[in-house]
């Protein structure tokens, strides 16, 4: 008997809304979000400008719409590089022997021993800003989760008769990995990057907001906020409004995440 | 017990090792000339050397060593404590850190006052009432503020409290009333996580067998729940609460941004911002030397409480 629990599906349903709003967002936009347009500085909401304007007088809706190319998308990006990478060392370190084993999970500690924003914030900060830069150092601060979930599982794969009777065979390490070791790593990967999503969402926009993120005119949730915060005596609706689209995107990820978790654990049950 | 203390002693110490070559590394990915960012940092960016001055102060400094012999001496720097000096002042790092450090341990431990007041009446009534509808609230409201990064619910309690009702100031540090809005925030976080593990500690609590043998003896409701559940719920809030206080510091450099409580949150951002490596580097690695003291402590503590670990760890 499987439940299906309301908050999970909506959760799913928002997830790949926020997903499709990365591609489709800057065409939705319907004013220019980068233009500035003096004359219409902070202007109230109205029926052309459903959430009024900013302090360049650019469309706020629009802009909200069109950050989420960035904001979102580059959150997917982390997630993908920083689930390669750690994925590449946790089967490493898994099927690699003891030595490589050691090496790589020291090397993993090494790693987790810094608060993720703290580095994401030094080397973001030290590269400067740019799409690659905040992707590399994202990714370099989350890869270890990864790395760990993939090493314990493969492990245990590795153990196991399927890849004992395949090695036998004389069967290449590429084609074991490819058909015993990572096939039943897929389930666990997909609810880590999904949860990943929601915090790489709330990670970019910190960035942003800290004056670290994509620089200005293209627009961010985090960096609009932090622009929007000198106006919130003036404007408060503005300084406010870019941090709805971080909340529900992360709310939706993060329950998504959940709704994963639960499938798969039910999966794991029937199949037993 | 000595083998466990000095395995994992001897664990932190490598994995603090290879944090701080890490840290030093990181200096290395700056984009263009060392020499010449420092310079620009200082005096501005009109500032011009020429190629015979920037060799010579190049060798003065040590810079035109190889990177594992400056590596190496910078270890042997912070091993005497010199952390070296801010490149915009030319104070000393560890006279900057001293200063803002204890500003911010006082917006941690308010915060943390903050997250232990909302979330144990909270955690554990929600626990001990599942399914009702209260139940339900805190879970809700825990599950949003897990997605709500503490700088808006800032600027959100700023322009309630500041700007509408203009009972606590928005802005910089002193009094109590400048306290109270970023401790809230900063500590709100914390009472999250807090109360959703203390819900499930008194789930837990409550259907374990002693309780229903309690019941099966008679004992009055308020008794079996304040001394039997509570008492069993309340241990792993400490050891949350050690772990928590890494992440406190962490949440601390947005929400001094937010509310300009010039700690050392405030003084990373403007570090990275003014690209001053001593201070980058030297911030960096407190945070790691902070995370990984913590978590040696938690899983020493325990080790040392709770006899069921000892078996795993042998």
């Amino acid at each position: 008997m499987r439940h299906r629990h309301p908050v999970h599906t909506a959760a799913v349903i928002g997830a790949l809304f926020f997903l499709s709003l990365a591609i489709v967002g800057p065409w939705l936009a319907p004013h220019d979000p980068v233009v500035p347009n003096p004359s219409l500085r902070l202007a109230p909401p109205s029926l052309t400008h459903p959430m009024g304007t900013d302090h360049l007088g650019r469309d706020l809706l629009s802009r909200i719409l069109a950050a989420a190319r960035v904001s979102v998308g580059i959150a997917v990006l982390v997630v993908i590089v920083a689930a390669v990478v750690g994925t590449l060392v946790g089967l490493l370190a898994g099927a690699g022997g003891r030595v490589m084993d050691g090496v790589l999970m020291r090397l993993t500690d090494t790693f987790f021993a810094f608060p993720e924003m703290i580095a994401a914030l030094a080397v973001a900060g030290i590269l400067g800003g740019g799409g690659p830069e905040i992707v590399f150092a994202l990714a370099v601060v989350s890869w270890m989760r990864y790395a760990r979930l993939v090493r314990g599982l493969t492990l245990a794969a590795a153990a196991g008769e399927p890849v004992a009777l395949a090695k036998l065979s004389g069967v290449g390490p590429a084609a074991i990995a490819r058909h015993h070791l990572l096939p039943p790593l897929l389930p666990a990967l997909v609810v880590l990057m999904t949860a990943h999503v929601a915090r790489a969402i709330l990670a970019i926009s910190g960035l942003g907001f800290l004056g670290f993120g994509i620089p200005p005119p293209t627009p961010e949730w985090g960096t609009m906020l932090n622009e929007a915060r000198a106006y919130i005596l003036s404007m408060p609706s503005y300084a406010v409004l870019p941090g709805m689209p971080v909340v529900l995107a992360a709310l939706s990820f993060n329950l998504a995440g959940d709704a994963l978790r639960d499938r798969v654990a039910a999966a794991g049950d029937a199949g037993r | 017990m000595i083998g466990f203390v000095l395995t994992r002693m001897g664990g932190a110490v490598l994995v603090l090792l290879g944090a701080s070559f890490l840290t030093f590394l990181l200096m290395e990915l700056a984009p263009g000339d060392a020499l010449l960012a420092i310079a620009k940092a200082r005096f501005g960016d009109s500032v011009s050397l020429d190629e015979e001055s920037l060799a010579r102060i190049r060798s003065v400094a040590g810079l035109d060593q190889p990177f594992l012999i400056r590596y190496a001496r910078w270890v042997g720097d912070l091993l005497q404590l010199d952390l070296g000096r801010s490149l915009i002042d030319g104070r000393p790092v560890a006279d900057l850190m001293a200063e803002r450090f204890g500003r911010t341990l006082e917006l941690a431990l308010a915060a943390i006052a903050v997250a232990a007041l909302l979330s144990i009446p909270l955690g554990l009534m929600a626990g001990l009432f599942q399914g009702t509808w209260f139940d339900s609230l805190c879970v809700s409201v825990a599950t949003l503020g897990s997605a709500m990064p503490n700088y808006w619910l800032g600027i959100l309690l700023i322009l309630v409290f500041s700007v509408w009702l203009a009972v606590f100031p928005a802005f910089g540090r002193g009094d109590f009333e400048h306290l109270v809005l970023p401790a809230v925030t900063l500590g709100s976080g914390v009472a999250v996580t807090t109360a959703r593990l203390l819900r499930a500690a008194t789930i837990e609590a409550m259907a374990a067998s002693h309780i229903a043998a309690a019941r099966g003896r008679g004992l009055s409701e308020t008794r079996i729940v304040g001394r039997h559940a509570v008492r069993n719920a309340l241990v792993p809030v400490v050891t949350v609460f050690a772990l928590e206080l890494a992440f406190l510091l962490e949440g601390a450099v947005a929400v001094e941004y937010v509310f300009g409580w010039n700690g050392l949150g405030l003084l990373f951002v403007e570090a990275v911002d003014a690209r001053d490596y001593p201070v980058i580097q030297a911030i960096v690695l407190l945070f790691a030397v902070l995370f990984v003291a913590i978590n040696l402590a938690v899983d020493l503590v325990t080790f040392w409480l709770d006899p069921r670990t000892r078996v795993d760890a042998a």
